[in-house]
């Protein structure tokens, strides 16, 4: 009798482990699955990528982060936010992760989008230029739009009160929590939970395929409380607004496409 | 007794569950604290949050030894205080730029088309700067996550002692300390 019991149990709990594991398989669209696992980066190649396309935007001292974003011959450009730029003067510098620093400016056709005095008049967005004289530097790859729940990955270069050293690259991981029809003012639509510190505004926001879907800009939990306004000068109802200033920001990278339309294709 | 103690230690478990829930969800945007403090040696306006993070905003700097009453460490707790007092009395959203008494004037605004008053005040520049510009970046301060608080010097550009009194003035009118 003991031994029909314990057959049973064991058979029943069998039952249940392979039930629960094939669940688990079977959540998040892998009904499909081949039996080989589909190739996909790392977590630390994602890492390595993120590493060697986000750079420091720096005037006399570090101003923020920013994206190497295309290269042509022996010039790179750099996106950041504008608002990265106007914290401090020119002449800026950019510092790639080889630790090299090169005397960059503002691209031509970004220079409308520092002379707006508010973020209402063009998007927190901005293109710097510097000529590497033949070193070669990997460039972002742009992704397609997230979604709402995906994983997305941020990085850039936290600042650091204590001398201008600032606490070296940082990488996180979160994921998009939501996404706004109408943009905040300076464009910024994605909403996501990676701690965005200050310093790291101007970096990238990375979908798992280590492409760039959006820049960085806005931390959560602002030092003091204003409203949340919109491009079209509307403000955020109270629940709204309380589920923005919980979240990190950024620009998408369509947003980033459509501003500098002879930039990027 | 052991029904006591069992008592007394659930109790104590039941009290950590409820301090930490608590603490997990802090109402931040209630009780920010502005204050002067030196960051490197610069006397500095930080801002500590409810979630307990200090952040500096201003660094004032000098680079000529003042004649007048406001060096830079009164000239960092003057403005800490309107800061903390326009946050208070809930004129803390906006930052703009006016003209007060005939200079341009970084102030607080409940509202953006608000106009600057001696309450609402927070620092002078001197003529000739671009109070524009400094608002501007103040104000990205709040919630942009560029790194470098503002850099605010009180007089370097001249060594005139008639913009420094004018200053003085704004301050601590209208019963001038001697």
């Amino acid at each position: 009798m003991n031994w029909q019991k314990l057959t049973l149990v064991a058979s029943v709990g069998g039952l249940l482990i392979t039930l629960s594991t094939w669940a688990a398989n079977v959540s998040g669209n892998r009904l499909n699955k081949p039996n080989q696992p589909r190739t996909q980066i790392s977590i630390q190649q994602l890492h390595q990528q993120a590493q060697a396309i986000t750079v420091k935007v720096m005037s006399q001292s570090v101003l923020g982060s920013g994206i190497l974003l295309q290269r042509q011959g022996s010039a790179y450009t750099v996106l950041t936010n504008a608002h990265v730029l106007r914290a401090g003067s020119p002449p800026y510098r950019i510092q790639t992760n080889d630790n090299h620093i090169w005397s960059a400016n503002v691209r031509q056709d970004s220079l409308n989008t520092l002379h707006a005095t508010s973020l209402q008049q063009g998007n927190d967005l901005a293109l710097l230029q510097f000529f590497s004289s033949g070193y070669v530097y990997t460039v972002a790859s742009l992704g397609s739009p997230p979604k709402v729940g995906d994983q997305v990955f941020a990085a850039g270069f936290p600042f650091v009160e204590k001398g201008d050293h600032g606490k070296g690259f940082v990488f996180t991981s979160g994921k998009v929590s939501l996404l706004l029809h109408k943009a905040l003012e300076g464009g910024y639509k994605v909403g996501h939970t990676n701690a965005i510190e200050k310093g790291m505004s101007g970096g990238p926001l990375l979908n798992r395929r280590g492409f760039v879907v959006g820049v960085n800009g806005i931390h959560a939990y602002p030092l003091w409380d204003a409203p949340s306004v919109f491009t079209d000068g509307s403000e955020a109802d109270p629940a709204l607004h309380q589920q923005i200033i919980h979240l990190s920001w950024a620009v998408p990278m369509n947003t980033v496409r459509s501003s500098f339309p002879n930039t990027l294709k | 007794m052991k029904l006591r103690l069992f008592a007394q230690v659930l109790m104590g478990v039941a009290i950590a569950c409820g301090t930490s829930l608590t603490l997990n969800k802090p109402s931040y945007a209630e009780g920010a604290t502005f204050y002067c403090n030196q960051s490197d040696g610069v006397p500095t306006t930080f801002v500590r949050t409810q979630d307990g993070k200090s952040v500096p905003i201003i660094h004032w700097v000098s680079n000529y030894i003042s004649h007048g009453r406001l060096t830079p460490v009164r000239r960092c707790q003057e403005v800490s205080r309107r800061f903390q007092s326009n946050y208070d009395n809930g004129t803390l959203k906006f930052i703009k730029a006016g003209m007060l008494n005939g200079q341009p004037v970084v102030c607080a605004a409940a509202q953006k088309k608000a106009a600057c008053t001696e309450r609402t005040l927070l620092f002078t520049l001197l003529n000739g700067s671009d109070p524009d510009a400094t608002a501007r970046k103040l104000f990205d301060r709040r919630a942009l996550a560029a790194g470098n608080a503002v850099n605010q010097s009180g007089g370097d550009e001249t060594n005139d002692p008639v913009n420094i009194d004018v200053e003085a003035y704004l301050y601590f009118a209208p019963s001038v300390d001697n």
